[in-house]
């Protein structure tokens, strides 16, 4: 019987591992409103890749739905009209160098060809120039179509009701630009991120504060790529067989075929985004931690660092988990792409992300490590809880660079975890806090809005480095097993859903008041107002301290003609000691200041910090020898920590120390100077 | 091999003779150097003010009160990083100008020192090693273009690994190292023939000067790698005593900056030495001739 059945059974398992892909995870960790199944071919003679995809997608709303919205991103790479080439210089000249993708026809479910209605869309033209903000409202159209092509309307024939569920079937041609902004190709190197056409996030009424619903798509931009729901992928690839192949999905199957190719299917499940990469000389690492199984890319002159690489992507994935939540896939690719790549290095897919080196770089520039780390850490902050890009940059950038921070100084020491060379040192979170402080104009934008509405170059600073800043100021106040537990709950609640800032802030409330009460105020609103949603600075700074000798009140004392005249009188060994405190910039936060007594005694006094100035007097034997705002050092956002503090007997010990290193340096010179006669 | 031990030793003899005149170039160099430093010191001391954040910088490094006190005095301390070139070129003529003196006293190692005969040997020689000064930087620049125009051809192709790229440049650094020190050696003889010579021939001597280093060359280098042992553990030294000394407050940065100075005073004695051993060598060769 089982003799006569065993072909039946391996037909039955054939069956099922051919065209059904293994599921990767148990069960799904997001809604999975858009699936897609996607087969593409990779010509490396015309760069271009021909696919054929289908699109399931559920409408998620109440609202009837009557077009679908495609971000098309690789438009941004077919002229320089395109919105990401004019926010910047042009990098792409030669004909055969610019990208761009087509839609050849999309069927509906009646075999209907929709593609006589597309027509795209600048949602993102509406920028009021003066303000350099979105309008309220926000015209669908507002610009020539040739501008930008990343946007495509399609018009239904058959509109989506409620809940229910689309499929069409799309045919496109993606033409590779080179390599640039994470996209394209060098030479026999393949790096292929937005390469479809990928649907745009249909937000109901409500969702993420929004006041009508409708399509959530955004052009390309120079500064932000993300905002999409979670999906399924089933992704086949084909390419000539002697290239090897990574993406953001778990290798399900490889088949050669006879004109020399091989087709590579992957699967990846509740990821925002798929990319892949291909080059005929990758070398491949795997590791494995706890559950999820590591496999790093590189060249071969990157491979004596893949170690580095690997370690660095241990300490986030552990650091992550225990300070955030779990990572729930059991899969995580990276890659290093060589030189002729590098516009490929520092990019982020949720499972697949890109690092970034250079050979010969001394393990003391921890360059590969930072840049796994914080690819990495968008797994969590994108990935998992998949904030708008476009709109909300700080809650992408910002809180990942506050955890690269977090896991390079636990790591590799907190004055040590960006350099570490003989001499001199320096860690993540003092980087961060001087790229912000070191700016021209540090007041130049608020960091709560859109990523193109960053002017003079100022999006780099003011949401990686100023909001990583403010978020390590916040842990300092308020401690970090609240901030701990404000991102727990932030991963549990959000996780594999779309957040905006006041969901964020919301928790950040609940926790601190569980955990401190009204110590800070009703609400720590007056926070995120002053450091994020304005570009208030901080500065307090101690003005002085005066001490002088008491003296009893001297003069005329008493009625007309019976006045007795008394003289002021310096009491023994009592002084009155002031320390005079002033409140330089416009934010206002509580500050801590030390007093030191000259018998060593030490006061910690409490200022709210809301006058401009403020005097602590004391009236005592002992003098006071110096003082010092904020000692523990938690007001990171203070602008000059040089007026922090204050003593009446400065040492010029420093001084000394650095005129010795000074002329040390001098003398080297001239010695140097030296091989010249 | 035996000549080479043999001036060798002759060096270490004469330079150790020549404290006194080591003394000499070494206080005449630090008092330029103080020209820079007192000022800088001055204001480090007004920078910093009344506030307690540069006492983070006596113990050991700390990027967050460095930085914050270059913000504060950035610019004028930009100042001092800027008269740092202009100061160089005035080390370079100090250096030429001992020359002279150093060469006469080496040539006759038995004389007591003079600081009246130093300075007359030194002004008589002055204008041609400062020629020569200028030729040697003629020199050192026709081997850096040498070195680097290929190295640049080399890396500047499309296609290339950044394996490649820092492979060819540590190679073209090494090679330019050793021109380096071949276009000093030429400086070194082109001075000591003239000086022999006691015409004023520059060009001429250098010449010669060219050709004997030439005909000599591994010999020279055998030398110049005997003499560079010494400083180099002497660097080395001085690195791990300031990597030990990491709390260093009051007497520990005196100390340190004692080492410094002593450091400094050798390398001069070394620089002396070398100028004496090249000299025996040439007496030696020139004996045998």
């Amino acid at each position: 019987m089982l003799k006569k059945l065993f072909p039946i059974i391996i037909v039955f398992l054939l069956f099922f591992t051919s065209t059904h892909a293994q599921e990767i995870l148990t069960n799904p960790l997001s809604e999975r409103i858009t699936e897609y199944d996607i087969q593409v071919k990779l010509d490396t003679e015309t760069k271009k890749l021909s696919g054929q995809m289908v699109l399931k997608w559920k409408n998620p709303s109440q609202d009837t739905v009557r077009d679908l919205q495609f971000h098309m991103y690789l438009n941004a790479f077919k002229n320089d009209k395109s919105t990401m080439m004019s926010e910047g210089s042009s990098f792409l000249s030669k004909e055969e160098n610019w990208g761009w993708v087509e839609i050849q026809s999309i069927i509906d479910p009646e075999g209907l060809d929709l593609t006589s209605g597309m027509r795209y869309l600048q949602p993102d033209q509406a920028i009021d120039e003066k303000t350099l903000r979105l309008p309220q409202e926000k015209p669908e159209q507002m610009r020539d179509p040739e501008t930008d092509q990343t946007v495509l309307s399609i018009p239904l024939d058959k509109p989506v009701l409620p809940g229910d569920s689309l499929e069409v079937k799309i045919n496109f041609i993606s033409k590779l630009p080179k390599l640039a902004k994470r996209t394209g190709y060098a030479e026999d190197y393949y790096f292929v991120a937005q390469w479809f056409p990928k649907l745009g996030v249909y937000e109901p009424a409500g969702m993420r504060y929004a006041e009508k619903c409708g399509w959530n798509t955004h052009e390309f931009h120079r500064n932000s790529e993300f905002y999409a729901n979670h999906s399924l992928y089933n992704v086949d690839i084909t390419l000539p067989e002697d290239y090897i192949v990574g993406s953001g999905g778990v290798l399900q199957n490889t088949e050669s075929h006879a004109d020399g190719t091989m087709t590579h299917t992957f699967r990846a499940e509740d990821i925002v985004d798929f990319a892949w990469t291909a080059s005929q000389e990758y070398q491949v690492f795997e590791d494995q931690w706890r559950h999820v199984n590591i496999k790093f890319l590189c060249h071969p002159e990157h491979a004596y660092q893949a170690e580095r690489h690997i370690i660095a992507l241990k300490h986030a994935l552990e650091y992550l988990t225990e300070h955030v939540g779990p990572y729930p896939w059991p899969h995580v690719t990276f890659i290093g792409p060589p030189m002729k790549g590098s516009a490929a290095q520092g990019m982020e897919y949720t499972t697949f992300f890109t690092a970034g080196t250079v050979w010969g770089l001394p393990e003391g520039i921890r360059m590969p490590e930072l840049v796994t780390v914080h690819e990495f850490g968008h797994a969590y902050f994108m990935g998992i809880l998949a904030t708008n890009e476009f709109e909300e940059p700080w809650m992408d950038e910002g809180i990942n660079t506050y955890w690269e921070g977090r896991i390079m100084d636990h790591a590799y020491g907190s004055k040590t975890s960006v350099l570490d060379l003989p001499f001199i040192n320096i860690g993540d979170l003092e980087t961060a806090r001087f790229t912000y402080l070191l700016m021209k104009n540090p007041k130049i934008a608020d960091g709560y809005r859109a990523s193109w509405e960053f002017p003079h170059g100022s999006y780099g600073a003011v949401i990686y480095q100023k909001s990583a800043t403010w978020l390590h100021m916040l842990e300092r106040m308020i401690g970090q097993p609240v901030i701990d537990e404000i991102f727990k709950r932030f991963y549990q609640r959000w996780g594999f859903k779309h957040p905006a800032t006041q969901d964020f802030i919301d928790i950040v409330n609940e926790v601190v008041s569980e955990y401190h009460g009204d110590l800070f105020g009703e609400s720590m609103d007056w926070y995120f107002d002053q450091f994020l949603k304005s570009s208030k600075m901080m500065d307090y700074t101690i003005e002085s301290i005066r001490v002088r000798s008491i003296k009893e009140k001297g003069g005329l004392f008493g009625e007309s003609g019976n006045q007795e005249f008394r003289e002021s009188e310096t009491v023994e060994n009592m002084f009155k000691s002031e320390v005079r405190l002033e409140r330089l910039e416009e934010a206002i936060v509580p500050v801590e200041i030390l007093v030191h007594f000259d018998n060593g005694d030490e006061i910690l006094e409490r200022w709210d910090g809301k006058s401009r100035a403020h005097d602590f007097v004391y009236e005592r034997a002992e003098k006071v020898v110096w003082a010092k705002i904020d000692p523990e050092m938690k007001m990171l956002m203070d602008a000059n920590l040089m007026n922090n503090s204050y003593t009446r007997e400065p040492s010029k010990m420093s001084a000394v120390k650095y005129s010795g290193k000074f002329l040390f340096l001098i003398q080297n010179l001239m010695q140097f100077a030296g091989i010249f006669n | 091999m035996m000549k080479i031990l043999k001036a060798y030793k002759s060096g270490w003899t004469v330079s150790l003779n020549s404290k006194r005149m080591t003394s000499l170039v070494y206080l005449s160099y630090l008092i330029l150097a103080l020209l820079l430093v007192i000022p800088f010191y001055r204001l480090f001391v007004s920078v910093a003010g009344s506030s307690l954040l540069p006492d983070d910088l006596i113990r050991g490094f700390s990027a967050t009160a460095l930085g914050e006190f270059m913000r504060e005095g950035g610019k004028a301390f930009g100042f001092y990083l800027k008269a740092l070139l202009p100061w160089m070129v005035l080390f370079l003529v100090l250096g030429t100008f001992f020359q002279g003196g150093i060469i006469s006293w080496i040539s006759n190692d038995r004389g007591r020192f003079s600081t009246k005969t130093f300075i007359g040997n030194c002004v008589a020689y002055f204008w041609p090693f400062l020629k020569t000064c200028f030729y040697t930087l003629i020199i050192q620049i026709i081997f850096a273009v040498l070195v680097y125009l290929p190295v640049s051809i080399l890396i500047g192709g499309d296609n290339l690994t950044d394996a490649h790229i820092g492979k060819t440049l540590i190679f073209g650094i090494a090679i330019h190292l050793l021109l380096l020190i071949w276009g000093t050696m030429i400086a070194e003889y082109t001075r000591l023939f003239i000086y022999r010579s006691g015409k004023r021939k520059v060009l001429k001597s250098l010449w010669k000067a060219f050709k004997f280093t030439l005909r000599n060359i591994h010999r020279l280098f055998g030398m110049y790698i005997m003499w560079v042992i010494l400083p180099l553990a002497l660097f080395i030294a001085l690195y791990l005593i300031r990597m030990r000394w990491t709390i260093d407050p009051g007497l520990m940065i005196f100390l340190l900056f004692l080492v410094q100075q002593v450091f400094i005073w050798v390398r001069f004695l070394l620089k002396i030495q070398k100028t004496s051993i090249f000299y025996r060598y040439l007496v030696l060769i020139v004996q045998k001739a």
